[in-house]
């Protein structure tokens, strides 16, 4: 039997305690339904919405799957073509509205971490290197943010690493001359730093233009201490670290209050809550504590490796506490015929990042890898590699197109790609896709597990 | 006050809102309008009157040491210590400096106002062509179809009555204090008034007991719609106000810009007046170099009668 894969209902099937619940794609709806039920719309799937349809039945069960259908459940294809719906902007958001710049000020650290991408020698990525952004160069990025967020209210600059305090000379001169250069917009600086270069001068500063600083603690000395080691000798760093935070502390608790915040990096085996009453017990507020999962993630950089990572291990990692998830499930519209699921944002206008060497990259967290390149300080934002990684589902249009998860799907460009060959890769995004999959249904799981009775 | 050369300090979508025809709203003859590099293209700058030249630099002391009047309008976003310096600067080289709120910083959603109290007596509406102006998204340029609903009645000869949106209610009064505000926005005697405007926001009419209310009391004879470019709700308001309240909308007007929200919450207002949307020719662009002619023509085809015949 040949069956197009239109025809194809576009559900997700559960069993959850012995009952059994399908959710519906178009509809964006999760039915508890009967085993009776069930059995028919498995029976559907194998044959397709046309020819269930063509069957004639006495059977309570299969007149009330053929209700539904006619209600609207269980449709096919409903998605024609992948485009993301502000495509058709991307060269005047390109043009007026770039919000945010990060600038790597270096790629020069003082720390070895375990678990950091920069630091391996057997690395996808760069390696840590004592190279530093120049002062020309960072004034030429400050210019082209000038020119290109002529709408925008708010601007964001940051700074970023290896350890950008290392190029603390050229943060201030950014931050003097932004500060010259801008006379309507609200300018946010922010950094993330380990914590060690900290000096009682960088935090003057820091308090006087209201820099936000993300700091890369662990937690514990003893977790610290096991994870993040200086560079040179090999020793923890959670003495040196705290010693600075208190610093901070008592040179305006209010700033440290406001604009300080933590970035520990948990492990597999650590608990997380131990880490948080860490901080806690220190002073900071839960709120300003962003746990980073090592397993999913290095300490600054989203590695796109899932293959090969179990179900159960996928599981594990994921917090069921998704209010973006919520949102989702709770609208009522039909999808678009012309659509793309959400994820990418418009590479380089909602942040842009830019390397020691000027080259542009869609944020911080992608592999500096050539083909995550969208252009440069001399030539601008390439439009052709903005749009392309703006609509990134075109590497798996035809899956995309009959995806149940389509609605939850969050995968951008950072995780499609192919380092070896230096692409974005259609069977890398797919990778991507099972774990995405793996990650909405144990949402779904959760969310029938709350509610059924 | 004499003021021929004037800074307008805000954020691009403030200052672009007030250029419109902002020589219909000052009684003093307007030379140049300055503005800064940093919200402003040199290609898009230009001005509906060749009287007045629109500058572009890009520091501030290069323009207060210039210009007669600073207007400054101010948010949330904007830098204290760019206020400090427009304010030294201006007392150094001698001009006149005005801080004001700006009017554009709310959404839509937040500028939902109370209009239960009409302006004037309910039977006034009922005898004589009320223009309604809905604001349907925020960065609808509402602001700038009063300006040119202003412009054109003041033109025509035609005696009306307008009640502001609280955007140009802000501006109005503020000029008014120092008295510089063009005289066709004094309050106008109702009893000699041929034509009414009124503006509402589309949140206001949300509540349905309230628009049911408003409508009937208003009886509107004239409704434009005013949305941005990728406005998708024109024809939906339409037929909400077809079908609930048998009113047809006469026109839908966008302004020439896209709402971004570039993160969650943080909404802008990007410029893309030269993207042409494919709409039904019943849509108008208010930047259009005709769209004061069209509306005009709408208008008056809808409302007029012929000389010497009146309503009574």
């Amino acid at each position: 039997m040949d069956i197009k894969l239109s025809d194809i209902p576009i559900i997700k099937s559960f069993c959850v305690n012995g009952k059994n619940y399908i959710y519906d794609m178009g509809k964006n709806q999760v039915l508890h339904i009967t085993k009776e039920q069930f059995i028919e719309v498995q029976k559907m799937l194998r044959i397709g919405l046309n020819d269930y349809l063509s069957i004639s039945k006495d059977a309570q069960a299969y007149k009330d799957v053929v209700q539904l259908i006619n209600k609207g459940y269980f449709h096919g294809q409903q998605i024609y073509e992948i485009t993301h719906p502000i495509t058709k902007y991307v060269s005047l958001l390109m043009e007026r509205a770039v919000g945010e710049m990060i600038l790597q000020v270096t790629r020069d650290c003082n720390f070895k971490c375990r678990y950091c991408l920069f630091t391996r020698e057997n690395s996808v990525d760069r390696l840590h290197e004592k190279i530093d952004m120049s002062w020309d160069l960072a004034q030429k990025c400050i210019d082209y943010l000038y020119e290109h967020s002529t709408d925008m209210n708010d601007i964001y600059i940051s700074f970023y690493g290896g350890e950008p305090l290392i190029n603390f000379k050229l943060i201030k001169q950014v931050v003097e001359y932004a500060d010259r250069l801008f006379n309507t917009k609200k300018i946010h600086y922010a950094t993330t730093i380990n914590g060690s270069l900290l000096n009682t001068s960088i935090i003057a500063f820091c308090i006087e233009h209201d820099l936000s600083l993300a700091i890369s603690l662990d937690g514990p000395r003893e977790i610290q201490n096991n994870h993040r080691r200086f560079y040179e000798t090999g020793k923890g760093t959670f003495d040196i670290v705290m010693k600075n935070v208190n610093k901070i502390k008592n040179m305006s608790l209010k700033y440290f209050e406001e604009k300080v915040t933590f970035q520990p990096v948990v492990m597999m085996d650590e608990d997380k809550e131990h880490v948080i009453s860490f901080f806690e017990e220190i002073g900071v507020k839960r709120s300003k504590v962003m746990i980073i999962k090592a397993s999913m993630s290095g300490i600054d950089y989203f590695y796109s490796g899932t293959k090969g990572l179990s179900k159960a291990k996928l599981e594990s990692d994921y917090d069921f506490s998704s209010d973006d998830y919520d949102t989702v499930l709770s609208s009522k519209s039909k999808i678009p015929e012309v659509w793309h699921h959400s994820g990418p944002c418009v590479p380089g206008v909602r942040k842009l990042f830019v390397d020691v060497y000027g080259n542009f990259y869609p944020c911080e967290k992608v592999l500096e890898n050539p083909a995550n390149i969208i252009g440069d300080i001399r030539q601008g934002l390439n439009a052709d590699k903005v749009e392309q990684m703006l609509n990134i589902g075109r590497l798996t249009s035809d899956d995309c197109k009959h995806c149940w998860a389509a609605r939850f799907c969050e995968i951008c460009a950072v995780r499609c790609l192919d380092a070896e060959h230096n692409k974005l890769c259609g069977n890398v995004k797919r990778n991507a896709c099972e774990y995405e999959k793996i990650k909405i249904s144990a949402y779904l799981e959760n969310y029938i597990k709350n509610r059924s009775i | 006050m004499k003021a021929e050369k004037i800074f307008l300090y805000a954020n691009s979508y403030a200052t672009k809102t007030l250029l419109f025809h902002i020589d219909r709203l000052f009684n003093t003859q307007i030379s140049a309008i300055y503005l800064l590099k940093e919200n402003h293209k040199e290609k898009e700058v230009y001005y509906f009157s060749s009287r007045i030249h629109v500058v572009v630099l890009e520091s501030i002391e290069s323009i207060v040491k210039t210009v007669d009047l600073t207007i400054a309008l101010i948010d949330d976003r904007t830098p204290d210590s760019k206020v400090n310096e427009i304010k030294e600067q201006s007392a150094l080289y001698g001009s006149q400096c005005v801080i004001l709120d700006n009017p554009w910083s709310k959404t839509i959603s937040e500028n939902k106002r109370n209009l239960n109290e009409l302006s004037y007596p309910t039977n006034e509406y009922q005898k004589k062509p009320v223009i309604l102006v809905v604001s349907i998204s925020s960065f609808s340029d509402q602001y700038c179809i009063e300006v040119i609903l202003n412009k054109i009645f003041t033109e025509e000869g035609v005696p009306f009555t307008q009640e502001f949106s609280g955007e140009l209610k802000n501006i109005v009064d503020c000029l008014s204090n120092l008295d510089m505000v063009h005289c066709s926005y004094n309050k106008h005697e109702c009893e000699e008034a041929l034509v009414m405007i009124k503006t509402i926001n589309i949140e206001s009419l949300r509540d349905e007991d309230f628009a049911r209310q408003f409508l009937s009391t208003i009886s509107p004879d004239f409704i434009i719609l005013v949305g941005t470019i990728e406005c998708e709700q024109f024809q939906e308001i339409a037929n909400l106000f077809w079908y609930k309240y048998s009113l047809k909308t006469d026109m839908f007007i966008t302004s020439p810009y896209i709402t971004f929200e570039r993160v969650s919450g943080e909404i802008n207002a990007v410029y893309c007046d030269h993207i042409k949307e494919s709409y039904s020719r019943n849509v108008l662009s208010n930047r259009e170099v005709s769209f004061e002619n069209k509306l005009k023509n709408s208008i008056f085809a809808k409302i007029s009668v012929p000389l010497g015949v009146y309503v009574i």
